[in-house]
């Protein structure tokens, strides 16, 4: 589903050269549930970003569903992320000037669906996570785990083979962490979701299939 | 698509008031200005009634008498006028008209100070006045030095209260006139027709000017088609050089033109130029382009900041499938629509300014209208406003990488 082959990603500023990813090789199966651990720095979300084709690699390749990712040109790119990838973030990033309903729309805007089919399927994403009740609200009247539910139903609006998730729980409590856990888990096992997730509670990394653990841009065993 | 935008616009509009207002406003006021001008320039030279044939129409407006080292400058005289400007070829009317004069007449012991002009039969064939009562004097009142007058409506009503005016008298200039027609008021900046009081120009006491070259008249000729316009202008210029001056002490030669109305009014500002309509055109186009500048880039800053502290979206559109091209149509859309809610702003205020200036009596009998042509250049140009001010935020913004952008904007 997801391979990564010698994937190095160095970050040049002025003088510093920083080596965020050095030489990694990781394959995810369709249908896995991977969780990646480290410590902070260890470059855990460089990694997903690689792997979302929000950044390139200053070396090796990218292959999602089977197609390597061969340019990096914006529009190539913008299609790919659309049609397969669904992200989620720490801090939700959600658009502020948007209802929940229509920030959950955004996904399939740049796919061209119509307004009707967008609504409807809008409301059927929320249904999933949970909050068909909140649509008409905006983002700053909902609680921080409302908030991530509204950004995992903006992630699966557009049904993408591949989830991946950014400490999805680490701006939330731990109940309400292991909710949207457990939901992230459900999209797994029920939609056959592949999820890949950065997390730092050991607890959570031992609901998944397998764990990717981190240290200075390597991942050890 | 535009559904959501313009959603998103409104609400981001909202949530900034103190920017959305400072926007509206620059918008608006620079559309007031540009509609006023644009305004005052169409009511002072556009095509309007009575000047119903201003496309193939010339004046002569200015003389010269030049010698050595004396210049007399003034309008054209009756002698230059009757040997160079009678029956040019192309021309269908000719008339010639002296410049409106102040005179007083009293009305129950009461000073009232009117605009009188002297004209021929000709003036009113060559301009079509609306007439409310009785008609124009004829080149036999003329010949003859009838002491007839047409007046204006105001004039009526200032002179002879409700009635009619027609077959009333005003007594000017040690004269009774018998007023034969009444005119509705012409504004006082349409400088060819204006006057309150129009008066048979020989009725005039003295014949001074009727002998000289250089005076206070002015000719208004109207060609067959606009066509014969320059054959017109070269003619009388050909016909001007020929005079012979050398009887006139101190003076050699006479200059003079015959010229479009937008020349004469050119003449201020650009000289004598031959090119003097063009270049106060171009001066007045540059002029407004100045001035919206400051206002356009007023506009870029404020929709830099505005969509400068939405580098989050940028980065969430980006990752959830924008193009570039999708979002730089998403912000100078934003700018646009808040350009347009500004013009129309603009266009109510405008209207608001012109139907004041109208009834405050600034300018005498104005009749400044918000016309449909400005009305589409104050749009055109708010919607140039929009897209540019929009245009560069929206550029640099599109530019984010998507994780700078989730991180929180450019570094
Ligand atoms: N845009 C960037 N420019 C320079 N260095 C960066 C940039 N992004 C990340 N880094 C560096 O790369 C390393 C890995 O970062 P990151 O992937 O964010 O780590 P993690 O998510 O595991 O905390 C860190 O040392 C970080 O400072
Ligand atoms: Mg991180």
């Amino acid at each position: 589903m997801i391979r990564l082959e010698n994937v190095e990603k160095v970050y040049r500023t002025d003088r510093i050269e920083t080596i965020a990813l050095s030489n990694v090789s990781l394959d995810v199966a369709e249908g896995e549930f991977v969780s990646i651990m480290g410590p902070s720095g260890s470059g855990k979300s460089t990694l997903l970003h690689v792997m979302g084709l929000l950044d390139a690699p200053t070396k090796g390749s990218v292959t999602l569903n089977g197609r390597k990712v061969e340019s990096y040109f914006d529009a190539a790119l913008a299609k790919v992320r659309n049609a397969e990838l669904g992200f989620v973030f720490q801090t939700f990033h959600l658009v502020p000037d948007l209802s929940v309903l229509d920030n959950v729309e955004v996904p399939l805007l740049y796919r061209g669906t119509g307004g009707k089919e967008r609504r409807k399927r809008a409301e059927a994403a929320l249904e999933r996570v949970g909050l068909s009740a909140r649509t008409r609200h905006y983002p700053s009247q909902l609680s921080g785990g409302q908030q991530q539910r509204v950004a995992i139903a903006r992630a699966i609006v557009g049904a993408p083979r591949i989830l991946l998730a950014d400490e999805p729980t680490g701006n939330l409590d731990s109940a309400t962490g292991d909710d949207v856990l457990d939901l992230l888990k459900d999209l797994n096992t029920r939609e056959r979701c592949t999820v890949v997730m950065v997390t730092h509670d050991e607890r959570q990394a031992a609901k998944t299939h397998r764990t990717v653990r981190l240290f200075d841009g390597r991942p050890v065993s | 698509m535009l559904g959501h935008t313009l959603k998103s616009t409104v609400r981001v509009l909202l949530r900034r008031k103190f920017f959305t207002a400072v926007s509206l406003f620059g918008v608006a006021l620079t559309l007031v200005v540009l509609v006023v001008a644009a305004a005052l320039l169409d009511h002072t030279f556009g095509p309007h009634p009575p000047e119903v044939y201003s496309g193939r129409s010339l004046g002569i407006f200015r003389a010269s008498l030049k010698g050595k080292s004396w210049t007399r400058n003034g309008g054209p005289g009756g002698r230059l006028l009757e040997t160079c400007a009678r029956a040019l070829p192309g021309a269908e009317i000719t008339s010639f008209y002296s410049a409106q004069d102040q005179e007083v007449t009293y009305r129950d012991g009461e000073r009232v100070s009117l605009w009188v002009k002297r004209t021929d039969g000709a003036f009113w064939r060559a301009l079509h006045f609306r007439f409310l009562e009785g008609g124009p004097f004829t080149d036999a009142d003329d010949a003859a030095a009838n002491a007839v007058a047409v007046v204006n409506d105001a004039t009526r009503r200032k002179l002879f209260g409700d009635g009619r005016g027609v077959g009333k008298t005003l007594r000017l200039d040690g004269r009774t006139f018998t007023v034969v027609g009444v005119v509705a008021d012409v504004p006082f900046l349409r400088a060819v027709p204006f006057a309150d009081v129009w008066l048979p120009a020989r009725t005039a006491r003295s014949d001074a000017e009727a002998r000289a070259w250089v005076g206070e008249l002015r000719a208004l000729i109207v060609a067959r088609s606009r066509a014969d316009l320059p054959g017109i202008r070269e003619e009388y210029r050909r016909r001007v050089a020929a005079v012979d001056v050398s009887a006139e002490p101190r003076f050699d030669r006479l200059e003079s033109e015959a010229e479009s109305f937008l020349e004469m009014g050119a003449r201020g500002m650009a000289g004598t130029s031959p090119h003097r309509a063009a270049l106060a055109v171009a001066f007045f186009i540059a002029l407004a382009v100045c001035f919206m500048a400051l206002p356009a880039l007023n506009l870029v800053n404020l929709a830099l900041s505005r969509i400068l502290e939405r580098s989050s979206e940028v980065g969430v559109r980006k990752a959830f499938g924008a193009t570039r091209w999708r979002l730089v149509l998403q912000f100078v859309t934003e700018n646009v629509i808040l350009s347009l809610a500004g013009g129309a702003l603009g266009i109510v205020l405008s209207a608001g300014v012109l139907s004041a200036v109208n009834q405050s009596g600034l300018i005498p009998y104005a009749q400044l209208a918000l016309n449909v042509r400005v009305l589409l250049w104050g749009l055109l140009a708010t919607c140039v406003f929009g897209v540019l001010s929009g245009a560069l935020p929206a550029l640099r913004m599109s530019r984010l990488h998507p994780v700078e952008a989730l991180q929180g904007g450019p570094r």
